[in-house]
């Protein structure tokens, strides 16, 4: 990402297949026989997704979902141990357990943290919120929804500006409930953000940067300077296409207009559970990742932009077509670009790892930097000043933090 | 009215067929579903040999499949006899009731019905069929003969009537 110390987050999201505890319980048992108790504890080892980030004063912090519950902790020695979880209320609808949902955690200045989730009630809507802390995570406030008036919201994003304020994106059902309620069509759901007001303050009311998104996969942001956000998620196009698109905010905080990353031609009422990825270099190049299930393009793609997202290089695809690669994240860090993803043999699971020096435009060859032989989470990049790191949570090895060496 | 006879009989022979596979597996949606692995999904094929089977996967955290899911407890309802298999293909592991209660007031009480064994997605799904990138709804089609058809998305239930009465005239 472009040099925002005070981002020192993660701004992303994403999404999750699964590692539920219930998993590691029923190993080893025969198939036919009712699932035995599911791991219930709120404990890192119960999690079946982790999120990191780094702070200001370089600690790794992660926070997960188990027993219900939202954790957070923080790490001195990079994810060998961790401190006392702060874990936060029990909310009152269960937490949303999608592949594509997951808390995320963000550090801005003045040991300012928020942390944001989404429950689900009987009906499938999701509620967003968020839960804030002043005292660098020690303690937390009571949630708060990340929005009012809206029926369904999920797939939020979290991350603080330069400036210290809060964005907040995530996609919304407000508008399609209205049109529904009118008899009128409304594809898909729609793409939302909100402010806060001023740096250490609230989410200002909610606005609708787009209509007619996918409503079934995360989003993703990065910042491509003060007051300008970048989101990419899959729109929906016309004649009901499903490809990715970018936005990037204004200095005014103001969404831009919307281009096109690629020509997938993805035609189909099907929740791909997966979404894209995104990261800006120091340069300005917008580094984007995802997965097509399009009649033009299928499997998992890269593609840069060199002009703010105009316009985007001819997608590179990413894998073997045979290895089910899946969950594509891309970082940008200290001149080196990141792409990582799952692979999967019939046996094992991959994370692959590609770096490219000259933004984007040549890449390593992936090599396996991480493998597992069971369940486990997405794989996620983060970095601190210095060095990059896969974060990984696999159901056998637990939460692990790999540094990244850049390939040739 | 012989074919109307060899019709009723047929309908009879599939109906005890059914009765005595929810029998020996009680997979049915108002009771426990069965876990879905690699040995299940092979007896579950090896026990349709020679009849056709439709298998259906699908999530409740799928929008798509939510809305999709009375339509097949219309299909279901229209096409007695023909077995579909429900898969709940919740990654993070759906919990049973749910699952009963979303089949159940869909209309589908008495489908076949299976959930994820464990949280190794990928290893599930390579089982099933190494292209499928885990999108839901996903459908597989399985004719007599054991040749599978696939399709991502939501189903065409005319197209799907007439891959039924196809398989049902090569019986």
């Amino acid at each position: 990402m472009r040099n925002h110390p005070s981002i020192i987050s993660l701004l992303v999201l994403s999404a999750l297949t699964g590692m539920s505890c219930a998993a590691r319980a029923h190993d080893g048992h025969m198939h036919h026989h009712p699932r035995p108790t599911a791991c219930q504890t709120t404990a890192l080892a119960c999690a079946s997704v982790a999120t990191p980030a780094f702070a200001p004063d370089g600690k790794l912090w992660l926070t997960w979902v188990a027993g219900g519950r939202v954790s957070v902790a923080s790490s001195a020695d990079l994810g060998k141990i961790f401190s006392s979880p702060v874990t936060l209320p029990k909310t009152k609808l269960q937490l949303d357990d999608g592949p594509d949902a997951r808390p995320k955690i963000a550090f801005g200045p003045d040991a300012r943290v928020v942390v944001a989730f989404t429950t689900r009630d009987d009906k499938y809507n999701g509620h967003a919120f968020i839960a804030r802390s002043s005292d660098g995570g020690r303690t937390f406030s009571k949630a708060s929804p990340i929005t009012t008036n809206s029926p369904s919201q999920r797939f939020e994003v979290v991350a603080f500006d330069r400036d210290g304020r809060v964005f907040a994106a995530w996609i919304d059902k407000r508008n399609a409930a209205a049109a529904k309620a009118e008899g009128k069509p409304y594809a898909g759901a729609a793409l939302a953000y909100a402010w806060d007001g001023k740096p250490g303050g609230t989410l200002e009311a909610a606005t609708i940067a787009r209509d007619n998104s996918c409503e079934c996969c995360r989003i993703a942001v990065a910042f491509a300077g003060i007051g300008e956000p970048v989101v990419m998620f899959r729109n929906i196009f016309d004649g009901g296409i499903r490809d990715h698109a970018v936005i990037t905010f204004s200095n005014a905080g103001k969404p831009g207009p919307l281009y096109r990353v690629s020509d997938d031609d993805a035609k189909i009422n099907a929740c791909p559970h997966q979404g894209p990825s995104l990261a800006i270099g120091s340069d300005g190049t917008y580094h984007a990742t995802w997965f097509a299930l399009g009649r033009k393009l299928k499997g998992l793609y890269y593609a840069h932009s060199e002009d703010g997202g105009k316009t985007f290089s001819t997608p590179m695809p990413l894998g073997s077509k045979d290895a089910q690669t899946s969950r594509p994240y891309v970082l940008a860090s200290g001149g080196t670009v990141y792409l990582a993803y799952k692979s999967f043999d019939g046996s094992e699971t991959s994370i692959e790892l590609m770096t490219s020096r000259d933004s984007g435009k040549t890449w390593s060859k992936p090599r396996a930097v991480a493998v597992t032989s069971d369940a486990s989470d997405h794989p996620l990049l983060v970095a601190n000043q210095t060095q990059a790191y896969l974060s990984w949570l696999t159901l056998k090895e637990g939460y692990r933090l790999i540094p990244l060496e850049p390939q040739s | 009215m012989t074919v109307l006879l060899q019709t009723l009989t047929r309908t009879i022979a599939t109906g005890l067929l059914l009765s005595l596979c929810f029998a020996i597996a009680p997979a049915r949606a108002d009771s426990a579903p069965q876990l879905f692995d690699s040995a299940s999904w092979k007896t579950l094929n090896d026990s349709h040999k020679g009849r056709p089977l439709i298998v259906h996967f699908w999530g409740l955290t799928c929008g798509n499949c939510m809305v999709e899911l009375s339509d097949w407890g219309r299909f279901a309802k229209k096409h007695p006899g023909v077995e579909i298999a429900f898969v709940n293909w919740d990654r993070r592991g759906a919990k049973p009731a749910r699952i009963a209660q979303a089949l159940t007031k869909a209309g589908l009480a008495g489908v076949q019905n299976y959930v994820l064994a464990n949280g190794f997605e990928e290893k599930l799904r390579f089982a099933v069929d190494r292209d499928w990138m885990g999108e839901l709804p996903f459908t597989r089609l399985i004719d007599g003969d054991g040749k599978a058809t696939t399709f991502s998305g939501t189903a065409d239930f005319k197209k799907l009537s007439q891959w039924l009465e196809a398989e049902k005239t090569r019986e």
